[in-house]
């Protein structure tokens, strides 16, 4: 198991898990959500792709674009 | 006289006084979209006497929209909305002189449409226009306060580049790769374009505005949060 720091909290997951997986084991959607990675945003098409790591760091955003 | 009547509840806050209506009246303010957010920005913008408002809105009136934007009627269905909110501020603040711009916003026009304004207002409602309007007002020094909402969400910032703040690119240096309908109560536009309102006067009577922070409302739980924000070094419009 890691360990990764989610909006200021600390969740557990799964070694090798994407980010994608991670939003969603939490509820939240990736294709809805700009995500910052220890502190380096990440391409929505990236979020699929990223290994999560141990000690990562993860700030979520939903998109919120309408008027 | 009808002047000092009309804004009497205003100048009576220390914070505006005469001075503060004098720069109300005064100031010329570009709003891009008249649709949810764009109908209370422009509204309550009219209604505290600014002296001159820019519409920009291409778009018609249609029934869905009626739930949230209250500037349109019935009868005004398959109207050009900027040309209708005209109409409806003639009548709310015939001081307030509106200039109407049917245009799609574009690259190619949004230099043009943002001249001689002092503040733009971001109510546009997808990412590609709100990219847009962000850079120009970026390019251009003008300060900008974008508004979003989503669902039972809004967000709201405030732009000011000649202070090198963050820009909406920093809260957001990527689009979603699809940008769905979404459902939306009027009551959460009528939050977030209010508070849009509110930060643009605040803006002109030079009071403390949302500057590097993003408020963030939830209708659902009832809640507005601030979360800090700091300029991206890579960020494609300020960094």
């Amino acid at each position: 198991m890691i360990t990764v720091k989610l909006n200021g909290k600390e969740k557990q997951a799964k070694e090798a898990i994407t980010v994608a997986a991670f939003l969603m084991e939490n509820g939240i959607d990736p294709y809805q959500t700009a995500a910052e990675l220890n502190f380096e945003a990440l391409n929505p098409q990236e979020l699929p792709k990223t290994i999560l790591k141990d000690g990562d760091i993860l700030e979520v955003l939903r998109f919120v674009g309408g008027g | 006289m009808d002047s000092f009547e009309r804004y009497s509840r205003q100048f009576m806050l220390k914070q505006t006084g005469i001075e503060g209506q004098e720069k109300i009246g005064q100031a010329k303010i570009l709003v891009c979209g008249a649709g949810g957010l764009g109908s209370p920005v422009i509204a309550y913008l009219a209604a505290a006497g600014i002296g001159s408002i820019g519409i920009c809105d291409f778009d018609t009136v249609n029934l869905s929209n009626l739930n949230r934007q209250f500037l349109y009627g019935y009868k005004d269905i398959g109207s050009k909305k900027a040309a209708t909110a005209k109409d409806f501020i003639k009548n709310l603040n015939p001081e307030t002189k509106i200039t109407v711009f049917e245009e799609k916003l574009t690259a190619g026009n949004i230099d043009s449409v943002m001249k001689g304004y002092e503040i733009a207002i971001d109510a546009a409602d997808n990412f590609d226009t709100r990219f847009l309007i962000n850079a120009a007002a970026y390019r251009n020094g003008i300060p900008l306060i974008s508004g979003a909402v989503c669902e039972f969400e809004g967000i709201l910032t405030a732009v000011v580049p000649k202070e090198s703040t963050a820009c909406f690119q920093c809260v957001y240096p990527f689009k979603p790769a699809d940008e769905k309908t979404f459902g939306i109560f009027g009551a959460v536009c009528g939050v977030i374009g209010s508070l849009q309102a509110l930060e643009t006067l605040k803006l002109i009577l030079n009071l403390e505005t949302l500057k590097n922070k993003l408020l963030i409302y939830d209708g659902l739980q009832n809640s507005f949060r601030i979360k800090e924000l700091a300029k991206r070094k890579n960020c494609a419009v300020c960094g």
